[in-house]
């Protein structure tokens, strides 16, 4: 039988990490509070994937989480000279069975253009609560792991992996020991324990080490890092989902949907300046994402909350590109968030203006994934 | 869906081709490696590949379908006595018939491109715009969903991936092996299907010795006591129709094949037609359809039986999946069903009536006749006559 219809381009992504995610977790929220799953729980992880040869990121949010499992959206952008901006948008939702979550051995590390919406047996990158506990209690745990390979692609390699299609790799995994895991929660770098968890895997004639570093807390089972045959991703940031304004803030009174009661403060303080978490661009692009909208409600609220505040929106990057690149990139991010805020919300543009740093106001090292993440920001300063 | 921006590319059209040739190919090599066992080189064939019929042990298929009419044989994917043929067909004394067809390396391409008329119109989706708003949708999104059966019935398996198309065709992905698996010649019973493909992919490390071409000859004699090919005018006497629906009003003539025989016969004043509750609106939607033809005014009635002679329970297996898709647009208010077959009621294997459509099949060939818009009487007539062609096949 033939298929029919017009195929288009094949994307593949390499790894989701999130999906693993339990109900609850004792993450600390700034190394104090503590945190729990729920809608608008953000990941985001830096890819390199060795079958394209390409880096970018990708920016997991969380929708929903019932009883039927966790739905997630997934949205990472491909470097593709032939598309706008030179980068191509891509967005997967899925959800993430419950009982997935609780007995699934079998982890997916690519995503490939029309994945089903639930993908049965499969967690997305990240232990089920029985792998999870196989390794804790045993030290070994027999998995299967969803991914496209390197080693089918010839003399195209990207191309014959494209054809090749996503192929299931058997093998043994085992906890090796225990390493420290730097990530940005909240903006706010912490360092969070994993499980150091390695093993060799095999389909036919192929094989891989595979390499991962599991999120060392009972109610939260959370890939940190994966690798395989060459391609990596890692987390670099973890965002949470906005919490409630103070009830006598501003933003309350103006009833925002979502928090802004720290941006608030930062912003009516001395410094007069704050960064602005959860936005989120695609890589080397100026486009928005869908899992900035809260972030941007909320500032949208505040703005109208505090009609006598003019702000400048500031973009800064981290160090990879050159100087020029990046100056121009910063300034379109700043450009493309006023663009938001006067066009979708109605906030005066002569209240905002915009300015790009590029990358040369770093707030972190440039030679680590979470530093250079951490440098990837927007600021807020209030004229006063 | 606001993204329409459909790329063609150069990686995926190869693709295409690739997988539209596949049945052209030569049987691929096992390229296992470490996983090959003795078993599976005993079971391979000249061409490399380990033999099809290696995968279903002959009693774990009849301990599902009953008793086989042959050994299992090496076919093409169609069924077809084949010594070389790469899929491998298990026969019941009716001709039911299942076939299984492994790809040995590779079977990750050979599950996308059967996917890809999905994966076109679903999952991951290209967003064009600078602003979240252009993102997919919640429409858009929603489309991305594909139940793995489309009646809803989920199946569990021991495949890595898995993708069903039409009623009765799985494609089972493990590991790098995949297993087209055809049941639509037997009965639209996905869950014992999928039993059935469990046993062949667990087996897919380690096929058993099976030589599936010797069995062959025998497939080939076993397919000469399947019906005869015959005019379907032939089948049944003027004098044997009338006798089931009545004096006929003209000559039966062939329809647009030899296959085909049409009748023009009375119908009589129904005391309950299939209209008599219907909306205003709907009985003048019916006429405008169906005219004279309609079952709701006595009168003559042109009607055409159908004959396959191969392939019947496929027919019966495919109607089975269009009616379904079909129940909303047949559903009108106020129209009554046509009757449901009766257990005994005819000499048939298995038949069904369908809301437009009644065939029965008996050795693997079936019969069918419209029996749209019509009152049950006259239902039952038409079944009377479908019959009498089964009797004589």
């Amino acid at each position: 039988m033939c298929p029919r219809g017009r195929p288009r381009r094949a994307h593949l992504a390499w790894l989701h990490l999130l999906a693993g995610l339990a109900l609850a977790f004792p993450v600390a929220r700034g190394a104090a509070e503590p945190l729990v799953l729920q809608p608008g729980l953000t990941v985001t992880s830096a890819v390199h994937d060795s079958v394209q040869n390409k880096d970018y990121e990708a920016v997991e949010q969380v929708l929903t989480v019932d009883e039927a499992g966790m739905r997630v959206r997934t949205q990472w952008g491909i470097p593709d000279q032939s598309a706008p901006e030179g980068v191509r948008v891509q967005t997967y939702e899925e959800l993430v069975r419950a009982e997935d979550r609780r007995a699934a051995h079998r982890l997916l590390l690519w995503y490939l253009p029309g994945d089903a919406e639930v993908m049965p047996g499969t967690t997305p990158g990240s232990p089920s609560d029985a792998l999870f506990d196989d390794i804790k209690s045993k030290g070994e745990a027999d998995i299967v792991v969803g991914a496209v390979s390197r080693n089918d692609g010839g003399l195209f390699p990207a191309a014959g992996a494209l054809l090749a299609g996503r192929k299931y790799f058997r093998g043994r995994v085992r906890l090796q020991g225990r390493q420290s895991v730097r990530v940005l929660i909240d903006g706010v770098p912490a360092q969070l324990d994993a499980l150091d968890v390695r093993g060799h895997l095999s389909v036919g004639d192929d094989s891989g080490d595979v390499h991962f570093l599991w999120l060392d807390a009972r109610e939260l089972h959370l890939s940190l890092a994966a690798t395989f045959q060459g391609s990596t991703a890692q987390v670099v940031r973890i965002d949470l989902p906005p919490r409630p304004p103070p009830p006598d803030s501003a933003a309350a009174r103006a009833g925002s949907a979502g928090g802004g009661g720290g941006l608030q403060r930062a912003l009516a303080s001395g410094s007069c300046r704050s960064e602005v978490p959860g936005i989120y661009f695609l890589s080397d692009s100026a486009r928005l994402l869908e899992a900035s909208r809260p972030s941007i409600e909320r500032l949208a609220a505040l703005l109208k909350a505090e009609p006598s505040w003019a702000v400048t929106i500031e973009g800064h990057t981290d160090s990879t590109g050159g100087d020029a690149y990046n100056l121009a990139l910063s300034q379109r991010r700043a450009d493309a968030l006023k663009a938001e805020l006067v066009q979708r919300y109605g906030i005066a543009a002569t209240r905002l203006s915009t300015q790009g740093y590029g990358r040369t106001r770093p707030v972190d090292t440039n030679d680590t994934m979470d530093g250079r993440a951490h440098n990837r920001r927007v600021e807020l300063a209030r004229r006063c | 869906m606001k993204r329409s921006t459909w790329i063609l590319g150069a990686a995926l059209g190869l693709l295409l081709v690739a997988a539209c040739q596949r049945g052209k190919q030569n049987p691929s090599v096992d390229g296992a490696g470490g996983a090959t066992t003795p078993a599976v080189t005993r079971a391979k064939s000249q061409s490399g590949a380990p033999d099809p019929c290696s995968l279903l042990e002959p009693s774990e298929a009849e301990a599902v379908m009953g008793p086989l009419a042959t050994p299992p044989f090496r076919s093409s994917d169609r069924g077809v006595p084949e010594e070389s043929g790469r899929a491998c067909t298990y026969l019941t004394g009716d001709f039911r018939s299942i076939t299984l067809e492994p790809t040995w390396h590779d079977g990750s391409t050979v599950l996308k491109a059967v996917s890809l008329p999905g994966r076109i119109t679903s999952g991951v989706q290209e967003g064009v715009g600078n602003r979240p708003e252009d993102a997919p949708t919640r429409e858009d999104l929603q489309n991305i969903h594909k139940s793995l059966l489309a009646n809803g019935v989920r199946i569990d398996g021991e495949w890595d991936e898995a993708q069903v198309l039409g009623c009765c065709m799985i494609y089972a992905l493990r590991g790098d092996r995949l297993i087209a698996f055809d049941f639509e010649g037997w009965k639209n019973d996905p869950p014992a299907a999928a039993g059935l493909l469990n046993k062949a992919l667990l087996r897919l490390e380690r096929p058993s010795a099976y030589d599936g071409a010797a069995a062959v000859p025998a497939a080939r004699e076993r397919n000469k006591a399947r019906p005869t090919v015959r005019v379907a005018c032939s089948l049944l006497t003027r004098a044997e129709v009338e006798a089931v629906l009545g004096p006929l009003l003209a000559d039966p003539r062939p329809g647009s094949s030899e296959n085909v025989c049409k009748y023009r016969f009375r119908t009589e004043a129904a005391a309950e037609g299939p209209l008599s509750h219907a909306p205003q609106q709907v009985r003048e939607l019916a006429s405008s359809i169906y005219g004279g033809q309609g079952g709701f005014a006595p009168g003559p009635l042109d009607i055409e039986v159908t004959l396959q002679w191969r392939d019947g329970f496929r027919l019966l297996a495919a109607n089975q999946q269009v009616a379904g898709a079909m129940t909303g647009m047949t559903s009108l208010p106020g129209v009554a069903q046509p009757p449901p077959v009766a257990a005994g009621e005819g000499p048939w294997q298995e038949a069904a009536q369908y809301p437009l459509l009644f065939t029965a099949v008996k050795n693997d060939a079936a019969v069918s006749v419209g029996t749209a818009m019509q009152p049950k009487d006259t239902v039952l007539k038409l079944r009377g006559l479908v019959a009498k062609f089964i009797e004589k096949i």
